[in-house]
């Protein structure tokens, strides 16, 4: 405990006020039962072990939807000008005939029907990654 | 163990921590029991002190027990454990004035707090108006004059509890006796002015 030497009147009546307070018993409230804060900390313990266990998995899953874009990626890029072909081919000849425009899609259009069809993707795969991804409780 | 560093070359610490860090073990049940029956009350009373509300203090005291069962304790001295309670129990309540904890809840004076509900009025409106004047100090001023004057925590511990410099301690608890002096000389709780 602090002593009182080199202190001034100021700080011994600070110090024996706190004192004072600190001895004044507080009503008789009932303290939290220690079994229950026994078994709140066992609980949070099993908890914190299995996030630990499950922290690499949970990190995995982040590193297998973006390796997957990427693959997406690089197929796109390898194979443009296939698909684009591929993409030509599959019009509907009555649809093109319909228009006096030649049967040739425009890159822009192709752009357009990548990039939404991805996207779909993507929020299809978010949401079933959040789905899958929930904790059970 | 900082105290000792000065005398001991580097690697005798190193090595002493690396041999308390292997030691460390979770608390068991009988040993929380022994605990919590030791500190439980002085604990939750310095909470109530501080925060004001029982409501809070119950939940600190929680929190507190529930961080030191979590953590490994390379000790099982009961002073060290006594400190290390009251410093996590220090940084929970510095936790909950951090996330906007203050005021959120009412104060909620206990019956024995409250002048009205006492049998001997003087007594209980002196123990009421103290607690207040308690409470109009800020958080910081009120834990540093606890541990400091109630706990006898050694200022590097007080420092470690409230994220301060060992350097500041003396100095910020200086000026908090200072300002709980000014307070208590303006309610006339001066030497001879009231008993």
């Amino acid at each position: 405990m602090t002593s009182h030497t080199h202190l001034e009147e100021p700080d011994i009546l600070a110090i024996e006020f706190v004192r004072g307070l600190a001895a004044a018993p507080v009503a008789s409230h009932p303290l939290p039962d220690p079994a229950v804060i026994w078994w709140k900390a066992q609980l949070l313990r099993r908890w914190q072990a299995d996030r630990a266990a499950s922290a690499p998995i949970e990190r995995m899953r982040w590193v297998e939807l973006a390796a997957g874009f990427a693959s997406l990626a690089v197929f796109l890029a390898w194979q443009w000008q296939g698909l684009v072909n591929l993409v030509s081919r599959a019009i509907p000849a009555g649809l093109a005939a319909a228009s006096s425009a030649p049967q040739v899609v425009s890159p822009m259009a192709l752009v357009l029907i990548t990039l939404g069809t991805a996207s779909v993707g993507a929020m299809v795969l978010a949401a079933l990654h959040r789905r899958l991804g929930r904790e059970p409780y | 163990m900082a105290e000792h560093a000065g005398t001991l070359d580097a690697e005798d610490v190193s090595a002493q921590q690396a041999e308390a860090g292997a030691r460390a073990e979770l608390l068991n049940e009988s040993e929380f029991q022994d605990l919590y029956r030791l500190h439980a009350r002085p604990l939750w009373a310095y909470l109530y002190r501080l925060t004001g509300s029982a409501a809070d203090a119950d939940d600190l005291l929680q929190e507190a027990f529930c961080r030191t069962l979590a953590a490994p304790l390379a000790t099982r001295e009961d002073s060290q454990l006594r400190a290390y309670l009251f410093r996590v129990a220090t940084n929970a309540a510095t936790d909950l004035w951090r996330r906007g904890g203050r005021g959120t809840r009412r104060t909620e004076p206990l019956d024995a707090d409250v002048p009205a509900a006492a049998s001997h009025g003087d007594q209980a409106a002196l123990k009421h108006d103290m607690a207040r004047t308690f409470r109009d100090l800020k958080p910081q001023e009120r834990m540093l004059l606890w541990l400091a004057h109630v706990e006898g925590s050694e200022h590097r511990d007080i420092a470690a509890a409230l994220g301060l410099k060992a350097a500041s301690v003396p100095v910020l608890l200086f000026r908090a006796r200072r300002k709980l002096a000014g307070l208590l000389r303006k309610k006339g709780y001066g030497p001879g002015e009231r008993s």
